[in-house]
């Protein structure tokens, strides 16, 4: 009967500690929402890498909490990957729980040492105009939002 | 009690090594994940590199393959059509599978009267100023920058990587990766790093991509314009509008695309009956964002 008792009670404990998924940003930076849409006010900026306790998943939309400082969010599927990303070797190493299939490795191969050196091989290509692009070609929720109603378009 | 402690435990040590960690099927650098995961023989390692390429990586990639385009083609100053192209692709990305990608989508002008649109990996989208004159209104702009929001998130660019990259960028990169890379390993990633933007840049600019991956991006750009509001007609009519454009064009889009009426076929057995229309405000927008370009 005691066996019994205890086994309900761990089956009743069981979900929240098998539930605590953890999944890692994947993208440069991505604001937590206070609702699963673009139209959500943001919150906390999480930054590449930056580890997440997925707590529910709704429309492709993952309401989480960061693990860095415990604010809580919805932020897109998209944003967020299954794989653990390190930073570097010796973070990896540290956790031997963690399997080489299940843990990804920010910065290697092809990265930011590696496009300077090709940089350097071909001086005719243009960086300086990517690099506008990249910091001026963007949009604001505020002005997607005007741009929508004013279109009939769906946000 | 113990005896009752342990029970349990056990029972939780079950479900917790219950996790099972799936490899999505899917097709990078030319490698079917789904044909290897059935035993085709390719070495272990290749998979790995061509699998774990991160979103970052591709970032690098695209930047790369963007200053390429930007060699051969002259980036448009126009600010107004700069930013209104922007909108209307950031419209499409939101409403799309990944609105989130590392670096963000960007969208760009190119001074060219060739009819021609790229989509680098990473989420660099250029028009030409040709083809934005050739569009109609709004929704015809949106079905442009759809097709090439799909190519992105289809990943076609990566997939048109050479698989001896992949051999030489594994074998480079070995089991650990560092922070720094020593001058050897360096000068081999960067190889490695300068052929892939090469394979991607021939084929954006030289070969096009297949067919069939045309067609998946048309196919993908319905659901992204149909979610959006815009309507999903206005492929056809892009299209009809290209091919009568492109009957005296010996370059550029006709070279690297399929024939416009085939694709117009394509799509039309996808195209479902839809109320969307097109907007007259978005028309009036689309004309006087554009009457400059």
């Amino acid at each position: 009967m005691n066996f019994l008792k205890m086994s309900v009670v761990w089956l009743f404990l069981l979900p929240n500690v098998v539930s605590a998924e953890l999944l890692s940003v994947q993208v440069e930076q991505v604001f937590l929402r206070d609702k699963p849409s673009f139209l959500g006010k943001n919150g906390v900026r999480l930054q590449y890498a930056e580890q997440v306790e997925n707590e529910k998943a709704e429309n492709g939309w993952n309401y989480v909490k960061s693990l860095q400082n415990g604010s809580k969010g919805w932020v897109h599927t998209s944003a967020l990957s299954e794989k653990t990303i390190v930073l570097n070797a010796s973070q990896k190493l540290s956790n031997s729980s963690v399997s080489q299939s299940e843990v990804l490795m920010a910065g290697k191969g092809f990265n930011k040492q590696v496009e300077t050196e090709y940089k350097k091989q071909n001086s005719k290509l243009n960086f300086t105009l990517v690099d506008t692009i990249e910091k001026s070609n963007r949009v604001n929720t505020q002005e997607l939002i005007v741009f929508a109603k004013n279109g009939k378009l769906n946000l | 009690m113990k005896v009752h402690f342990i029970a349990g435990a056990m029972v939780l040590l079950f479900f917790a090594g219950c996790k099972e960690i799936e490899v999505p099927d899917m097709n990078i650098g030319g490698i079917a994940t789904a044909d290897i995961k059935k035993g085709l023989g390719l070495g272990k390692q290749v998979l790995n590199a061509a699998q774990d390429i991160t979103q970052q990586e591709e970032y690098y990639i695209g930047r790369s393959v963007a200053s390429s385009l930007l060699e051969k083609y002259k980036l448009s100053s126009n600010q107004e059509l700069t930013e209104y192209i922007n909108s209307v692709g950031n419209m499409l990305v939101v409403n799309s599978k990944q609105p989130e990608i590392f670096g963000g989508y960007h969208f760009a002008v190119l001074e060219s009267n060739e009819i021609n649109a790229f989509a680098t990996p990473g989420g660099f989208v250029f028009v030409t100023r040709a083809i934005v004159k050739m569009c109609k209104n709004e929704d015809e702009l949106a079905a442009v920058l759809a097709h090439e929001i799909s190519h992105i998130q289809l990943r076609h660019g990566m997939s048109s990587i050479k698989d001896s990259r992949w051999t030489n960028f594994a074998t480079t990169l070995g089991v650990e990766a560092t922070k720094k890379y020593a001058s050897n390993d360096l000068i081999k990633l960067t190889d490695a790093f300068g052929g892939s933007v090469s394979d991607v840049v021939n084929t954006l600019v030289v070969n096009g991509y297949s067919r069939e991956y045309e067609m998946s991006a048309d196919a993908y750009a319905l659901e992204i314009l149909s979610k959006t509001g815009y309507a999903p007609t206005s492929i056809v009519s892009m299209l009809e509008q290209m091919q009568k454009t492109l009957a005296d064009d010996k370059g550029g889009f006709g070279t690297t695309h399929p024939k416009a009426s085939e694709r117009v076929e394509s799509i039309s057995k996808v195209l479902q009956k839809s109320e969307t229309k097109v907007e007259s405000v978005r028309t009036e927008r689309f004309i006087k964002y554009s009457k400059n370009a």
